[in-house]
């Protein structure tokens, strides 16, 4: 069943609704004015009307279709919105309010979700931050604008177990301009799990994913993994790493395959990418979801910062670093810049002089990082225009790197609004062309498996 | 519940994985002598002895048969010694554990999951990248065939965890020496 109703709805009350500035309910309401493109109610016993939006005492009392129904009321008030809700008819609902299984309140989430499966109405949460979704212009995160900004639109959704830390990440990606088309808060999952919302939302064209994930239920894996299978890309962080559960089995099977390495294994396996520190997470937004996939191993750096470029290419590990071999580049170079790997365009280098080291050496190397420190003189914020040509030009990936001051902000601003990979310090360089390897092994896998999946087992 | 290390043995011959021959005291020195009680960590109690004479097997296999209630023989095979087994994982059902053995686990400390059934490709190519396959395929040419095919068998065991530890891969042929079954 599509999930339409709970990310582009035609229409939604906000259960809860209030005029009181910090209250979630406020804040919602807030939110879903500026951006939603549907009808808005309000539901509040006390107001007729709420920032403008007509407020009811009820669902029940709301006089048009209400197609979602987003609850921010307090947790002794859910069960009765639900039973509104049900003779309502809504399609969906996304119930923020915390206080069930969380914190052991088991038997009124079992009752919630019963009585919503019996009727066919979808559920996101409880506690959760609900839904952000660039398209329909649904936004259920009780943080305010202008101090948390959205992100600009790109095809990745983040899916969160965590609603702080989607909140969080997406605050961090408005700063610097990077893509967030969807955030999705699932809170305790008692219906909608990361399964669904993949397939929903690949289905409405996203491509990139960037999953927090504490826990599966039993069972769930299987359906978890072919999820995966079918998204471009896919990278999920899993928290909840500890072995303290582990400590009790006395198998060695399970010392050395304890839960979170079972999850690690069978992501990668799956075609999508554990990440594992916070600097792949970053990456992962800010370059992977940018770029085209890796084919090969052989790397290229291209510098005007020879210290940069050395620890670069100390940290390339799973890379081949070849030095190239150009007469004709060495021609057209000044005397003092000679055809290397990391390659030095020294501290006097242009825009033209990237671009001709580019034009000539990108084609021989799958994968191109390019680092701008801009205190040297004569390169512009432009230098991301020729990083795109070459990128487009050779469909490999390319990298810009730079870090420092206001000129490296600017260029930054470039990559984005060009649509590039971009780091913004050597870590998080280096842990882009790492992800990049490890998603070509992924696919690779991924492809072994389809493989094996439509040939008759043998023996 | 574990079983005793000779019906991890029966179980193992019935699946078609191979064993190194075993029994009792007839199959002669040198041998393995190990009590067949179902011990997690065998050595730890001092449950394993390695026989070079008839005369050394034939004391230990008093010993343990009095001490544990009852002993196997095994004879000793040769190759590179390898964690593999199967397990019910609760969230993602039935997959595959391969694994560094014996010395070479504490040192290596990798393992690696993958899902059942066994697929060879996907085995490749997650080995590619990781120390166990270079242990695989260093200097000897060891028989990977048969340890695929061990794992092949594994996924269709019905146990909560049935463990190979070590499998001793040799160039031609592999035998599950120590099998450790949790129903």
């Amino acid at each position: 069943m599509s999930l339409s109703s709970l990310f582009a709805p035609s229409s939604v009350a906000v259960v809860g609704a209030t005029p009181k500035v910090p209250k979630p309910g406020y804040v919602i309401l807030a939110n879903l004015k500026v951006r939603f493109k549907g009808k808005l109610y309000a539901v509040n016993p006390k107001y007729k009307d709420v920032l403008g939006v007509p407020c009811y005492p009820s669902l029940k009392e709301v006089p048009d279709e209400v197609e979602l129904a987003v609850v921010a009321v307090p947790t002794k008030a859910v069960e009765k919105v639900v039973d509104d809700a049900i003779e309502k008819g809504v399609e969906a609902m996304i119930i923020i309010t915390a206080g069930f299984s969380e914190v052991g309140n088991k038997d009124l989430e079992n009752r919630i979700k019963d009585k919503l499966k019996e009727y066919g109405i979808r559920l996101v949460g409880p506690n959760c931050l609900g839904i952000y979704y660039y398209p329909s212009g649904l936004d259920t995160f009780f943080f305010r604008e202008p101090g948390t900004p959205r992100p600009p639109p790109s095809r990745l959704a983040i899916i969160s177990q965590s609603g702080a830390l989607a909140a969080s990440l997406m605050d961090w990606a408005a700063l610097r301009g990077i893509g967030v088309g969807a955030a999705v808060s699932l809170g305790n999952k008692a219906d909608v799990g990361e399964s669904e919302v993949i397939t929903y939302l690949l289905s409405e064209g996203f491509d990139h994913f960037l999953i927090y994930l504490e826990g599966l239920r039993e069972g769930e894996g299987r359906a978890f993994l072919e999820a995966l299978g079918n998204a471009p890309r896919v990278g999920v962080y899993k928290g909840g790493r500890s072995k303290a559960s582990e400590r009790a089995v006395s198998s060695h099977t399970a010392s050395v395959a304890g839960d979170y390495k079972v999850y690690k294994d069978l992501i990668s396996e799956a075609g999508a990418v554990p990440l594992e520190t916070f600097e792949e997470v970053s990456a992962f937004l800010s370059a992977v979801q940018y770029s085209p996939p890796l084919s090969g191993k052989r790397a290229l750096v291209v510098t005007d910062a020879g210290g940069i470029g050395v620890m670069l290419a100390d940290m390339l590990e799973g890379f081949e670093m070849p030095k190239p071999l150009d007469p004709e580049l060495e021609r057209r170079l000044p005397s003092y810049v000679r055809p290397n790997n990391p390659m030095d365009v020294a501290g006097d280098a242009d825009d033209e002089r990237y671009r001709l080291v580019l034009e000539r050496l990108a084609p021989k190397y799958d994968l191109i990082i390019v680092v701008a420190l801009m205190e040297s003189p004569a390169t512009t914020l432009f230098l991301a225009d020729v990083v795109k040509e070459s990128m487009e030009r050779t469909g490999k990936p390319h990298l810009l790197l730079s870090f420092g001051g206001s000129m490296s902000g600017a260029l930054e601003r470039r990559a984005r609004e060009l649509g590039i990979p971009f780091a913004s310090s050597v870590s998080e360089a280096v842990a882009f062309a790492n992800l990049m390897l490890k998603f070509e092994l992924a696919k690779r896998c991924l492809e072994a498996r389809k493989a094996c999946s439509s040939s008759p087992p043998r023996g | 519940m574990l079983l005793k290390p000779s019906e991890g043995l029966k179980l193992a011959e019935e699946l078609g994985i191979p064993v190194p021959p075993w029994g009792g005291p007839e199959l002669g020195a040198p041998a393995y002598v190990k009590a067949d009680a179902p011990i997690p960590h065998k050595s730890d109690l001092k449950a394993v002895v390695f026989a070079e004479t008839q005369e050394e097997l034939e004391e230990a296999y008093k010993r343990l048969s009095k001490r544990f209630g009852g002993a196997i023989v095994q004879k000793p095979v040769e190759g590179l010694e390898l964690l593999v087994s199967s397990k019910e994982d609760r969230v993602f059902g039935k997959v595959l554990v391969l694994a560094a053995g014996g010395l070479y686990a504490s040192l290596l400390k990798e393992s690696l999951v993958t899902l059942c059934p066994f697929c060879k490709d996907v085995l490749e190519a997650k080995l590619s990248s990781r120390k166990l396959g270079r242990m695989l395929t260093f200097r000897r040419k060891l028989d990977l065939n048969c340890l695929f095919d061990v794992m092949r068998k594994l996924c269709d065991v019905k146990a909560k965890t049935f463990e190979i530890n070590p499998l001793i891969l040799g160039e031609e042929g592999c035998w599950a020496v120590d099998v450790k079954v949790w129903l």
